[in-house]
């Protein structure tokens, strides 16, 4: 069954004021010359999409690389990865630090970036910097049930939404902007909307996408017979 | 041939057998074949079922081998490295493991990467497009798919399992194919031998089978049938096939790819199928035949104890028919044809009887026992034959019992008859032997007498007159019996018993004319002779001609002397004979039957007179005489009635004339039609009263009026003093017994004197007028001294006194 992307843009000049939300947002922003994109993701019946990133790359720009030192964390826990999507901008190092008393065999053969990281316990924190832009599925030759995603962005403006589906970008300055909506489990590739940002204003942007059943699975849940 | 009741009963039974026998059959056969046809789609149904799960169980077992290889690191490796050799290798290395036929690696965007049909050196330039797209996108929604289709014109069952890293990185597609021998082993594993065929279309419409467990014939024909696609679906359905039906249930395995159906044809031949009921077929066949034979045989029995005593029964009615009584049927059944055998023996015994009884009847004469004429007749024609081989001769006699009728009327029939039994007993002991003695009429017996020598006859005939002599005691009566006795001789009296016999009779009347009692046949008395006859004939053409003509003879009342009456007296002047006397021809007439045609001529004419006359002035009685044969004739009264009402004239103007013996030929008869004339009245006179017998008795009992004294009394009357008494006390005895008295044969004056003395009524006679014709008895009644004209001043009495 194929279900329709509807992308709807919603563009609030100053003029507009919108939600209070939006106000008690603006009341935060300490860069007064700076705007925000407040997004939103649900999927066709409404429900909110979580875990979703939304990232902000001006148009026309190349991929920006995060400041050296810029850093994430990926911990293995619980026989499986935390978080379950992970966005960083490009040069950004992740580390990989194990919680579990036993091993993990950490993977990837995503083209933006194939690596291993073999039999390392929690005394040791792996490292390791992505540098292109990119799904990099991990998985744990040892569990097969363990998954997660780093999603490498070429734009320090990113955003995750929460369990209400939103996020919000903020201290954007005023210019184009493409937005960027991306879910691991999403049917089609990434949705975008092209927008303007102008100072000291919110832009709305909603998304709506159609997800695939999830393959993350809880410890144990992997079941052959699934497949 | 179905015109025998047996044929018929034997065919119905037969037929009705065989067409409830053949019913039966079907039906069962019919029964049998619908629980085969259920038996066969439900065995079907199984074996799709395990189809179904071997499938199910095919793909598991792909698809555990495959997930092995597809988690593989080294071979997640080699695919996120698009390592195409070593991904070749391991695909081949995971067939050979699993036993599949074959393995693809198809990339997440439909490409094949590998194929273990490629080897190593082709496989680096692998770049077709997966076939099932639709499997990849299922395997992706449901992390596996499995399906049967069709690659390179063969059938497989495939199954698609992502290579997980830990997303889908790729996909491993593993084949097995479905050939031959997997439609063996389903066949095997299915509880009944159904054979099996993997089918698909191909784009050209063309369905190929190259999986079965079918000779490659019938899997043409299978192929053959299975273009029409909606036929064997959902409902199993027969299909022959090289000589066999096949109940064939079709499904179909999958939609994949490329529009090649692929369908599974499960069959099941029912001939293989009716195989366990071939022996109870055969013993339904024997027992059918077995009891269509005792129908036969039972009907055939039966059709015979109906038919046999039927045809029995006919040919004994066809034996009655011929008159053949003796031979009896002979059926010992009980039932009712049993009985009506018995019955028909019965009727035929009872035929037989009636037969023999009225045999008897008609040859014997039932009051006197004896051999009536019909018999006698056969026994003188017996005897014509038998002498005339022998050329000799016998006579036969006929007797006549004289006044046998009165004899009757005095005594009774009973005692007549008695007398007859009697004198028939009596002849037998005189002519003894068989049919020599039989009864020819009421009142005569004859006799056949095998005599050569005619003294011997009269020998005989005198023992016979002997018997005669003395009175027969009858029931304690003596009756006084004579017979007159007549006799022809064969051959020279006659060739035939008939003619023998009527010269017999004829012989008895000759006897009676000559007063004798014996008379042999002469012919030349005979009135039958051939020359009498051709007068007869003469005669009857004379009435037509107007030959005959009556003259009247005037009779008076002597009292008065004036003519009162005329005696009409027949005349028949015969053209070349001349006058002929009217006693040549009127007994012979009598005798030959003519007198009948005679007597209306005469009473036509007189009656015809009378009328004429009354109508002239002329008043006198016409008297006209009647014979013996007309006194039996009863219709005569009627007949004079008729006569008389047509030209209305008065009975008292007619005189009926009769004769003492023409009485006596026939008395009963006689009196009754006298009686019947007498009531009419019409005045009866007896004709020449005191020739005859002459029975006071007799005529006191007669219902006359007159009498008339014969001539030859008369004749002499005034110079016989003898005739005078006669005459005299005759006139007396008449008017005693209340008749009139009539004189005829008066020639002289001295005869009518006397009569007129004696107080005689009426004269008649030369004396007064010889017989003259119509014209001059009108002139004479107009002008003789007779004439009642002249009567009153010229009295007829002057010449008497």
């Amino acid at each position: 069954m194929s279900k329709t992307v509807l992308g709807r843009i919603l563009v609030c000049n100053k003029a507009c004021r919108l939600a209070p939300l939006v106000a008690v947002l603006l009341s935060f922003s300490d860069l007064g010359y700076a705007g925000s994109i407040d997004a939103g993701i649900v999927q066709g019946d409404g429900t909110p999409i979580q875990s979703a990133v939304i990232s902000v790359r001006p148009k026309g720009q190349a991929p920006a690389i995060a400041a050296a030192g810029t850093r994430a964390t990926m911990t293995q826990s619980g026989q499986q990865f935390r978080p379950y999507v992970l966005p960083i901008q490009a040069g950004t190092t992740v580390e990989f630090p194990n919680r579990d008393p036993f091993r993990h065999h950490v993977y990837s053969f995503s083209a933006a970036k194939t690596f291993e990281l073999k039999l390392y316990d929690s005394s040791e924190a792996e490292t390791m910097v992505f540098d292109n832009e990119g799904v990099i599925p991990l998985g744990c030759n040892i569990h097969d049930n363990m998954l997660a995603y780093i999603y490498v962005v070429g734009t320090p403006h990113f955003g995750q939404t929460g369990k209400d589906g939103k996020a919000a970008i903020e201290a954007l300055p005023a210019g184009d902007y493409t937005v960027e909506a991306w879910h691991p489990d999403q049917r089609s590739s990434p949705k975008t909307a092209d927008i303007t940002v102008t100072a000291e204003g919110t832009v709305q942007v909603d998304f709506e996408m159609d997800l695939k059943r999830s393959r993350r699975r809880t410890p144990g849940e992997f079941d052959d017979t699934e497949y | 041939m179905f015109h025998t009741f047996q044929t018929r009963l034997v065919l119905f039974f037969g037929l009705l057998f065989l067409i409830v026998g053949l019913a039966t059959l079907l039906l069962v056969r019919n029964a049998i074949q619908n629980n085969i046809f259920d038996q066969a789609r439900a065995q079907l149904v199984t074996t799709n079922d395990i189809f179904n799960i071997q499938v199910k169980t095919t793909a598991e077992t792909l698809e555990d081998g495959s997930a092995v290889v597809a988690q593989d690191f080294g071979f997640r490796q080699a695919v996120a490295t698009d390592d195409r050799p070593t991904i070749l290798s391991a695909l081949d290395n995971l067939a050979a493991r699993i036993s599949a036929d074959r393995a693809f690696l198809v990339s997440l965007d439909n490409v094949v990467l590998a194929d273990t049909t490629m080897n190593a050196d082709t496989v680096s330039t692998s770049a077709n497009a997966f076939a099932f797209p639709d499997m990849i996108e299922t395997a992706d929604i449901e992390g596996s798919a499995t399906s049967v289709a069709v690659l390179d014109e063969k059938i497989y069952q495939l199954v698609v399992v992502p290579v997980l890293a830990p997303v889908p990185i790729a996909w491993i597609v593993v084949g097995v194919e479905i050939d031959d021998a997997f439609a063996m082993s389903l066949q095997q594993a299915s509880t009944v031998p159904a054979d099996v065929t993997f089918a698909y279309e191909n784009n050209d419409g063309k369905w190929l089978t190259p999986a079965s467990t079918l000779s490659p014939e019938l899997r043409t024909i299978l192929a053959g049938a299975l273009v029409d696609d909606t036929r064997f679906m959902d409902e199993p359905e027969t299909l022959p096939m090289g000589g066999s039906d096949y109940v064939t249930l079709v499904e179909p395995l999958s939609q994949s790819g490329e529009g090649s159906d692929v369908d599974i044809a499960l069959q099941y031949s029912l001939d293989v199928a009716l195989q366990p009921y071939q022996p109870l077929f055969l013993l339904l066949l024997i027992l059918a035949a077995a009891a269509l034979t005792l129908t036969l045989i039972a009907a055939v029995a039966i059709a015979n104890s109906i038919a046999k005593p039927i045809r029995q029964l006919d040919t004994a009615a066809r034996r009655i028919q011929d008159g053949h009584y003796n031979e009896k049927i002979t059926i010992s059944q009980k039932d009712e044809l049993g009985r009506l055998s018995e019955t028909f023996n019965q009727m035929m015994d009872g035929i037989a009887e009636r037969e023999e009884r009225i045999a008897y009847q008609a040859r014997h004469d039932s009051p006197s026992g004896l051999p009536n004429r019909m018999s006698f007749e056969g026994h003188v024609a017996d005897m014509i034959v038998a002498r005339q081989e022998e050329n000799s001769v016998f006579s036969v006699l006929l007797l006549q019992i004289d006044r046998f009728s009165e004899i009757n009327s005095t005594l009774g029939h009973e005692t007549g008859e008695h007398l007859v039994r009697k004198i028939g007993k009596s002849l037998q002991e005189i002519v003894p032997g068989s049919n020599t003695v039989a009864r020819h009429s009421n009142s005569i017996l004859a006799v056949a007498l095998d005599e050569l020598d005619s003294t011997k006859v009269k020998a005989t005939v005198d023992r016979i007159l002997h018997f005669f002599e003395d009175a027969i005691s009858i029931g304690g009566l003596n009756v006084d019996v004579t017979i007159t006795i007549g006799a022809a001789r064969y051959p020279e009296h006659g060739a035939t018993s008939r003619v023998l016999l009527q010269h017999a009779d004829t012989a008895i009347y000759e006897a009676k004319r000559a007063s004798t009692t014996y008379m042999v046949y002469d012919p030349e008395l005979d009135p039958y002779k051939p020359e009498r006859l051709s007068m007869m004939g003469e005669l009857r053409r004379g009435l037509d001609e107007g030959q005959f003509k009556f003259y009247y003879q005037p009779k008076v009342d002597i009292a008065t002397g004036t003519v009162t009456a005329v005696e009409a007296l027949i005349r028949w002047i015969h053209p070349e004979r001349g006058f002929m006397p009217p006693d040549l021809f009127i007994p012979m007439a009598e005798q030959t039957g003519n007198i009948k045609k005679l007597t209306n001529w005469a009473l036509d004419t007189v009656v015809k007179q009378s009328r004429a006359w009354s109508d002239k002035g002329i008043h006198v009685k016409i008297g006209v005489n009647l014979s013996a044969h007309d006194l039996t004739n009863r219709h005569l009264p009627a007949q004079i009635g008729k006569l008389l009402a047509d030209h209305d004239v008065r009975a008292e103007s007619l005189i009926l004339e009769i004769t003492e013996s023409a009485v006596m030929e026939d008395p009963t008869r006689a009196m009754e039609v006298l009686k019947e004339l007498n009531a009419m009245d019409l005045t009866l006179s007896i004709d020449d009263y005191g020739t005859g017998y002459s029975s006071m008795a007799y005529l006191k009992s007669l219902p006359v009026q007159e009498i008339k004294i014969d001539k030859s009394f008369v004749l002499n009357l005034a110079e016989n003093a003898g005739d005078e008494i006669l005459v005299r006390s005759t006139i007396e005895l008449g008017h005693n017994l209340g008749l009139k008295v009539t004189a005829e044969g008066i020639e002289d004056q001295g005869s009518l004197d006397i009569l007129k003395r004696y107080g005689c009524e009426t004269g008649q006679g030369y004396f007064i007028s010889k017989p003259i014709p119509v014209q001059d008895f009108e002139e004479f009644y107009a002008t003789s001294r007779w004439s009642p004209n002249r009567s009153s001043h010229e009295p007829a009495s002057t010449a008497v006194r």
